[in-house]
């Protein structure tokens, strides 16, 4: 057995949870190694003075003051916990704090989504899109499809044109007037896209949507002779 | 006290820690008494050791027992009561010592504070020691083991005293002071180590106590 590990079975010894085969071997050990055997020996005899030390004792007049003591302290005790309802103690410093910091952290949160690209109001004033164009089974285009678009696009001739007649173009179509009434806006009024995506299972309507789109280009030909800087 | 107290006193005295706390949740203050009385004393001295103020001690162990009182309804059967009322010292203890090293500091140049040089202590302690053909009696021991207590470090020296002192098991010193079973073998070992260490010239002078 090694020192190391002999020190380290002292304490087991002293605690009486050594096992026999432990103890054997570190009786062996401590017989052939002096500074060991004098380690175990003085801590073996200084535990002993410690607990030769009498014990000390309180005052005597320890139980007569606690006592006064506990009276005094249960009598407030008991009048502080009925005065406050339960509710209100629970409320307490600590709960408080937590829930003010919670709610600033909520509030904060929500005061920067709705300042964000992604928030409500920033991207409708952005691209001047109004809730009111919007009908079940068609979406507003966003802003970044306006560059890839052709130029028969009916967003593109509204915006180089601001042309008044266009709506009526549009409102030829059966059921979609929802462009009626947004003249003048830079944003999209009806997107061909979502158009052909809702009437190609009507070959007939399908076939009226290409007569309109060829109107549209010769409309935006004719309007870019009339005015060739007229894009922006 | 009377004689019809005293009777019924000596009747619940047979009762366990556990049983006198269920009947003081009952509402039987008598039964609190019996323990104050079973544990003032060892408590007393578990806060002499740690705190080494006659005074203090007096105090947190007073504290103690009002806490205990107060917050009897909290205690559950699951652990000792004893168990439960070392926590609550050791907490109050925590929280004294905490208090004292923010609190202001005086140099003083007679008496050094059990936290400054070690070195210069075991010195104080041997002179003590050396002085020829010296018995010492039960209060002089007990300041040389005080002052060597003392000097363990202040977070190996509650489980230390929990454990050589108050004869806790490990796992009650684990339950009451919160740390795990090896930490608690580990410190008091090292308490163990630097007793030793502190005693051993006191010892090695072979005075007879």
């Amino acid at each position: 057995m090694r020192c190391r590990q002999a020190k380290k079975l002292i304490f087991d010894y002293i605690d009486g949870v050594i096992s026999e085969s432990d103890r054997v071997g570190l009786e062996n050990h401590l017989s052939d190694c002096g500074a060991c055997e004098a380690t175990a020996s003085s801590l073996a005899r200084s535990l002993d003075l410690l607990h030769r030390v009498p014990s000390a004792a309180p005052s005597e007049n320890f139980n007569w003051k606690l006592r006064l003591r506990l009276a005094r302290e249960k009598s407030a005790w008991r009048d502080d916990a009925q005065s406050i309802p339960t509710w209100q103690r629970a409320w307490n410093t600590r709960f408080a704090l937590a829930a003010l910091s919670t709610f600033a952290v909520v509030l904060i949160a929500g005061f920067a989504f709705l300042r964000s690209p992604w928030g409500p109001g920033e991207s409708a004033t952005r691209s001047g899109w109004q809730p009111q164009t919007m009908t079940s089974g068609t979406f507003a285009p966003k802003e970044e499809g306006v560059a890839g678009r052709t130029a028969y696009d009916p967003f593109v001739i509204r915006r180089s044109g601001g042309i008044g007649a266009q709506p009526v173009a549009m409102g030829a179509l059966p059921g979609r007037d929802a462009g009626v009434g947004h003249e003048g806006q830079r944003g999209p009024i009806l997107d061909v896209d979502s158009l052909k995506a809702q009437y190609t299972r009507s070959t007939l309507e399908y076939q009226r949507i290409r007569q309109l789109e060829q109107q549209i280009e010769v409309l935006h030909k004719e309007l870019e002779k009339c005015n060739p800087e007229g894009q922006k | 006290m009377h004689a019809d107290t005293l009777k019924e006193k000596a009747k619940l005295s047979a009762l366990s820690d556990e049983d006198l706390v269920l009947r003081v949740q009952a509402g039987e203050n008598l039964c609190f008494d019996i323990l104050v009385d079973r544990y003032k004393v060892r408590l007393y001295n578990y806060l002499l050791r740690l705190l080494r103020n006659e005074d203090e001690a007096e105090e947190i162990a007073q504290e103690t027992f009002v806490r205990a009182f107060i917050h009897a309804d909290k205690y559950k059967t699951i652990a000792r009561f004893s168990t439960w009322l070392y926590t609550i010292a050791t907490n109050l203890v925590r929280n004294k010592l905490r208090a004292k090293k923010r609190g202001p500091k005086f140099l003083s140049l007679w008496n050094r504070s059990p936290e400054s040089d070690e070195d210069v202590q075991t010195v104080d302690l041997i002179d003590q020691a050396r002085q020829p053909d010296v018995q010492f009696n039960d209060k002089q021991l007990g300041e040389i083991i005080n002052e060597a207590i003392s000097r363990i470090p202040d977070k190996y020296r509650t489980s230390f005293v929990l454990r050589e002192i108050n004869q806790l098991s490990y796992e009650e010193i684990a339950a009451a002071t919160g740390l795990k079973l090896g930490t608690v073998r580990s410190r008091i070992n090292r308490a163990r180590n630097y007793f030793r260490r502190v005693i051993e010239p006191v010892l090695d002078k072979g005075v007879d106590f």
